[in-house]
């Protein structure tokens, strides 16, 4: 194209003032938009890809500021621009849509009212004018019932709906480029892709040039036209969409191509010789929670798994994929004991385990164990690495006290973490250490199964590879049994043998990952399936058996 | 909505229960003898007089006899007679309670209004001089005795300078305003009379504004840090994208988010400023519950503190229940939950 | 394959992370960083007056110059060089009643505190913690106190133990313990949901010890900061019962009293003046130290 560019950054550089001194986000990166165009910046968490995005409507936190560089807009150099000019440039030339639609919207005030004030800010309507244009940007982004729905709160709204609204606020003025953060990285799979297409449509009808961030490799060669790929702060690779994800020429690129679950080509489990027995045996599980609805406060039971029944196999993984409110999280908890069911059994290596107690719970609690999501709150603050590790044994009484640092230091080196991590604090670590130290804790008292309850959901996408691998292997040495719940079918895919699919509460369909995949036969499954991106506009995913 | 506020109100009669019930045992409990309050000490020498006062007051009968004497009486609304006015209960807090809500409800007012706009101006000149001055007011506001100041306040204002009007609600020898309310402000109002309402509202100002320095503080202090949680929203991040500039967002985005917190305050202030009223009123010899209180404990008139302490339970818990009602109100998740 | 450490995300540009964002309290940062932290102008100015003060406490006998109980010279006489706040309605020395009176309202108010929150703490994590009836019955009570307003009751309970101030100092435990037993109660409601407490759960812990090891540890801060700052208000409640006849009695030189005694002289404003400001400064610097630490550690669990 010889036209000039909409948007160019030259050189950009952007530095924190922290408590630790200036921490550079951002170092000399560049990058083009033209228009009508959509650019995707992807990288991990901090690669300064949203850093970027802020410098150039420069809502910069406080403590940042650019220190070189250049942002040209439609041939004006933004960083000059004074703040009252700048306040005319947002919104109505440059639109923001972010990321977690519940904290971005006032909860104080109705949605339409903070649509309607777009307008009246850059004064292109007032009163029941702007009003009349909100509506018609409620039903534009697929919020049915505009008009009664222009008066509710953001919290009587869908995340999906609000995420629609914040798209809305950012296109109302038809801006010339939308920045796009993350839009849709806090919303559920099947949303997301309803979400995305929306935008998809209506940014092609308004000739919309998007500036979309995130995390996700196939996402972004899926939706953009052409691609930035940043790491640490500087841009790795940049160009057409398709060339990055086929032919990319940079080493962290093939790297996170490679890790992508998603854009996988192969599991990373080879299916199991013979059918083992089962481990655990989960029938007729159920649990109801008493919620008090209605004028009278009748408490009506909320159910949040109904009649779920499956087997773990000795030595294999099983997962459970579903979105929120599945009820996927709840079944983990019960196999856990760590809540009870309202109904059903529970087996474990044939005998019956539902209802026990007192020493026989205590026993059960050493042969299953869990790792939970969050690496940050899994582990206590307070006590170091290796007291985390050590505490299974000190509840259990195994060994001596020497003997328990000794199998604490061959845990870490299982967990292929150096030994000496045991002296440190758990905020001195980053979050993959974190999870594998919770994988090593896991493992203190060699429990024959191990209930990871979303744990990569976490974790930045080269990290969770390798925390894959390490699980998989791990289960190879130790004969270890997973149950592995995900929302994530693409990770599921990569890591199982049964996969079971979950929604409100019950198993819609099961079976292997290659059937699952190539062979769906519920309508749920496809749309979960259809909401993998894979990297090409349009089209399914190609997977070889295995 | 409905629900919420008769669940809450359900809850009252039960504390109050709890109330009387301890001020009832704790006043009993006292080893000294409350009958030198109801026949003097002149009168204790002699039998027949303390014979009789034991009977007639109910002494005679046991704690658990006198317990539930008390509470059929409280139930048809009767406190009790007074040991020393030897009125009943409830006429001399009725005559006594307008007193001290005038008081309270002006040291409210200013509390909220001056705390409202200091936070503000707090927290939009933030980390500049105005902010530090007015925080370590508010910090000072709350860390002054309220008797000690009251005690100052006269001493330079009334005694020194001779601005203040003397303690008490209104000068010697004027004569109160017809009674509708109580309020002699209002009262004096309705009556027409300016130069009445005048000299009780100059009366009022000083041990109302006394009052409400440790409300003040602590408004001050929440409308800052709140307004400056409401700034680092994510949604005045949007907000400014959306092409708003800072002071826009200010006001018609956080300040509303920022104030409702202090309306929480309300139900807590109360206690606050019973307290306050306790002693301010005995150095200004303001006729309301806190010198009443002081005079029942001293002089051990067990109706008396029992009284006293329902009706400052029963405005506690009253404040308590108006600010939870105004929450939901202004806050329409906690409607809809 | 071993990935080194590396610095924590940083808070994101917008003031958000696509990750779960670290909590930062307990951190243990190298202790020099940490001190540095303290080092506002509010906790140094704060901690040096309240050293000035237990200096005073310690060595009151040293420095007065006269003795308290006794008098010293003529009554209600103004400020002098020989008497610094001048001389009471029994000629005593003000000044020196003064200094000794600090050996009485301080440590007074710091035990009262001390054993409201032992004592507040305790029950709220209990009931917090197990829940269910047990939680039912001591919240109700902790209600029903709270209800009370705390001058009314303290008041009640002063009047009905006698005066004099151990009582008075009762009377305080009494109408306090409730507002650290809802604190904590709060605290541990929320620490019990989070994921390292169903982790120790799920290894089998008791729940004693799940409490002792996991749970408390983590409410210490705000309770701590929460203490620290109501520290000024129990010092002026002790003061003020002392001023309404229900706390110490004469002759004793604690200030609430002393104030009740220079009511009664207005005019000689020296002798209500004296325990006066000593008591400001000793509760505004107390509660300079509460607003500063907790500044410090507000900042620290947001990180900002």
């Amino acid at each position: 194209m010889t036209t000039a560019p909409l948007l160019q950054v030259r050189d950009l550089s952007v530095a924190f003032r922290t408590d630790r001194g200036d921490v550079e986000a951002v170092s000399g990166a560049s990058l083009t938009v033209h228009a009508g165009q959509t650019v995707a910046v992807v990288g991990e968490s901090g690669s300064g890809k949203s850093t970027l995005t802020a410098a150039v409507n420069r809502l910069l936190a406080p403590n940042g500021r650019v220190t070189q560089g250049s942002v040209t807009f439609d041939g004006v150099d933004l960083l000059a621009r004074s703040e009252r000019q700048m306040n005319g440039v947002r919104g109505k030339q440059i639109g923001l849509v972010p990321q977690d639609p519940m904290s971005n919207l006032n909860p104080l005030r109705s949605v339409g009212s903070q649509i309607a004030e777009v307008f009246t800010v850059h004064r292109e309507a007032r009163g029941r004018e702007a009003k009349k244009k909100a509506v018609e940007l409620l039903e534009r982004v697929g919020i049915a019932d505009a008009g009664r729905r222009y008066a509710q709160y953001p919290h009587e709204f869908s995340g999906g709906m609000r995420q629609r609204v914040l798209i809305a606020m950012g296109l109302a003025l038809r801006p010339q480029l939308l920045i796009a953060d993350e839009p849709t990285s806090a919303l559920d799979v099947t949303v997301q892709k309803t979400v995305l297409d929306q935008l998809a449509e209506l940014t092609e009808t308004m000739g919309t040039a998007v500036l979309l961030v995130t995390h996700d490799l196939a996402l972004a060669a899926e939706r953009a036209d052409h691609v930035v790929v940043m790491r640490k702060g500087a841009v790795v690779e940049e160009g057409p969409a398709q060339t990055v994800l086929t032919s990319p020429t940079a080493e962290y690129t093939r790297l996170l191509i490679s890790a992508a679950p998603s854009l996988a080509t192969s599991s990373m489990v080879t299916p199991p010789e013979c059918t083992a027995e089962p481990i655990i045996e989960v029938t007729g599980l159920r649990k109801e929670y008493p919620v008090r609805t209605g004028a009278l406060g009748r408490r009506t039971p909320f159910t949040a798994v109904d009649d779920v029944s499956f087997t773990i196999p000795r030595g294999t993984t099983v997962g459970i994929v579903g979105e929120s409110g599945s009820g996927k999280s709840t079944v983990a908890k019960m196999v856990l004991k760590l809540a009870e069911p309202t109904a059903g059994e529970l087996a474990f290596e044939g005998t019956s385990v539902t209802g026990i107690g007192g020493r026989e719970l205590f026993a059960f609690r050493r042969r299953v164990q869990p790792v939970f999501q969050n690496p940050y709150a899994a582990l206590d603050s307070r006590y170091t690495v290796g007291d985390a590790i050590r505490e299974p044994l000190d509840v259990h009484g195994v060994g001596t006290p020497a003997e328990r640092r000794a199998k604490v230091a061959e845990l870490l080196s299982q967990v292929a973490l150096d030994p000496e991590l045991a002296r440190r604090y758990p905020h001195e670590l980053s979050g993959g250490q974190r999870q594998r130290v919770a994988i090593a804790r896991a493992l203190a008292l060699d429990p024959d199964v191990v209930v990871l309850d979303e744990a990569v959901s976490a974790l930045d996408v080269l990290v969770q590879a390798q925390i894959l691998e390490l699980l998989v292997s791990l289960q190879r040495r130790l004969g270890l049994s997973y149950l592995f719940i995900s929302h994530d079918l693409a990770v599921v895919r990569m890591i199982c043998h049964v996969v079971h699919v979950m929604r409100a509460g019950s198993i819609v369909e099961s079976g292997s990952p290659a059937e699952l995949f190539h062979h769906p036969t519920h309508a749920y499954t496809r749309a979960l399936l259809d909401a993998i991106p894979v990297g090409e506009a349009g089209s399914p995913s190609v997977v070889p058996a295995g | 909505m409905l629900r919420f506020t008769l669940r809450r109100l359900a809850l009252i009669p039960l504390l109050l229960w709890g109330i009387v019930t301890i001020a009832f045992f704790l006043s009993r409990s006292v080893s000294s003898n409350p009958l030198v309050t109801i026949v003097g000490e002149r009168n204790l020498g002699n039998p027949d007089v303390v014979a009789a006062a034991t009977r007639r007051w109910g002494l005679d009968k046991s704690l658990a006899e006198q317990y539930w004497v008390y509470l059929t009486n409280l139930v048809r609304g009767d406190l009790g007679t007074s040991f020393r006015t030897k009125s009943p209960v409830l006429d001399d807090l009725g005559a006594r309670l307008p007193a001290t809500l005038e008081l309270a409800f002006t040291a409210l007012v200013i509390a909220v209004v001056l705390g409202t706009v200091g936070g503000v101006i707090a927290a939009r000149t933030q980390g500049r001089v105005a902010d530090g001055v007015l925080r370590v007011a508010a910090l000072a506001g709350s860390s002054l005795p309220v008797f000690w100041v009251g005690l100052v306040f006269l001493f330079v204002f009334y005694a020194t300078l001779g601005i203040a009007p003397s303690p008490g609600r209104l000068s010697a020898r004027v004569i109160p305003p017809p009674d509708v309310t109580g309020f002699y402000t209002v009262d004096s109002l309705l009556a027409g009379d300016w130069p009445l309402f005048t000299d009780a509202f100059a009366h009022l100002l000083m041990p109302a504004f006394i009052m409400s320095l440790a409300l003040l503080g602590t408004v001050i202090r929440l409308v800052r840090s709140q307004m400056l949680e409401e700034q680092g929203a994510d949604y005045v991040r949007t907000a400014r994208a959306k092409g708003m500039a800072r002071g826009q967002v200010l006001n018609r985005h956080v300040l509303k988010n920022a104030i409702t917190p202090v309306v929480t305050l309300i139900g807590v202030s109360v206690g606050l400023l019973i307290m306050g009223a306790v002693l301010i009123e005995t150095i200004f010899s303001w006729n309301g519950i806190g010198t009443y209180a002081v005079e029942s404990s001293r002089g051990l008139d067990f109706p008396a503190i029992t009284g006293v302490c329902l009706v400052g339970g029963v405005l506690f818990l009253l404040g308590n229940l108006l600010t939870d009602i105004a929450y939901a109100t202004i806050d329409p998740r906690v409607r809809l939950s | 394959m071993t990935i080194t450490a590396g610095p924590l995300a940083e808070a994101g540009p917008f003031g958000g992370t696509a990750l779960p964002q670290a909590p930062l309290d307990d951190e243990k940062l190298p202790f020099r960083a940490r001190l540095r932290r303290f080092a506002r102008p509010q906790i140094v100015v704060g901690a040096v007056v309240v050293l000035v003060w237990l200096l005073v406490i310690a060595l009151a006998g040293v420095l007065a110059p006269h003795d308290p109980f006794s008098s010293s010279g003529g009554r209600l006489l103004p400020p002098s060089g020989e008497h610094l706040f001048g001389t009471d309605s029994l000629g005593r020395d003000v000044f020196s009643r003064v200094l000794h009176g600090a050996r009485l309202s301080l440590p007074i108010a710091v035990l009262a505190i001390v054993l409201s929150v032992l004592v507040g703490s305790l029950v709220g994590a209990v009931a917090g913690f197990f829940g269910g009836w047990v939680d039912a019955v001591l919240m109700r009570t902790a209600d029903i106190t709270m209800a009370f307003p705390s001058i009314l009751l303290a008041m009640a309970v002063a009047a009905a133990l006698g005066p004099g101030l151990a009582n008075a100092f009762l009377a305080i435990v009494a109408v306090w313990w409730p507002i650290y037993a809802r604190l904590v109660r709060g605290q541990i409601l929320s620490i019990k949901e989070r994921e390292h407490v169903l982790a120790a759960r799920a290894i089998g812990m008791g729940r004693w010890a799940v409490l002792r090891k996991h749970v408390l540890p983590h409410s210490l801060t705000p309770v701590s900061v929460n203490a620290t700052m109501d520290l000024g208000s129990i010092i002026i409640l002790v003061a003020s019962l002392s001023f309404l006849g229900l706390g110490a009695l004469p002759p004793s030189p604690e200030w609430g009293a002393m104030i009740t005694d220079g009511a009664a002289n207005f005019y000689q404003w020296w002798i209500a003046a004296g325990p006066g400001i000593a008591m400001v400064s000793v509760v505004l610097a107390v509660n300079f130290l509460g607003d500063g630490l907790r500044d410090v550690f507000d900042v620290k669990n947001r990180g900002r």
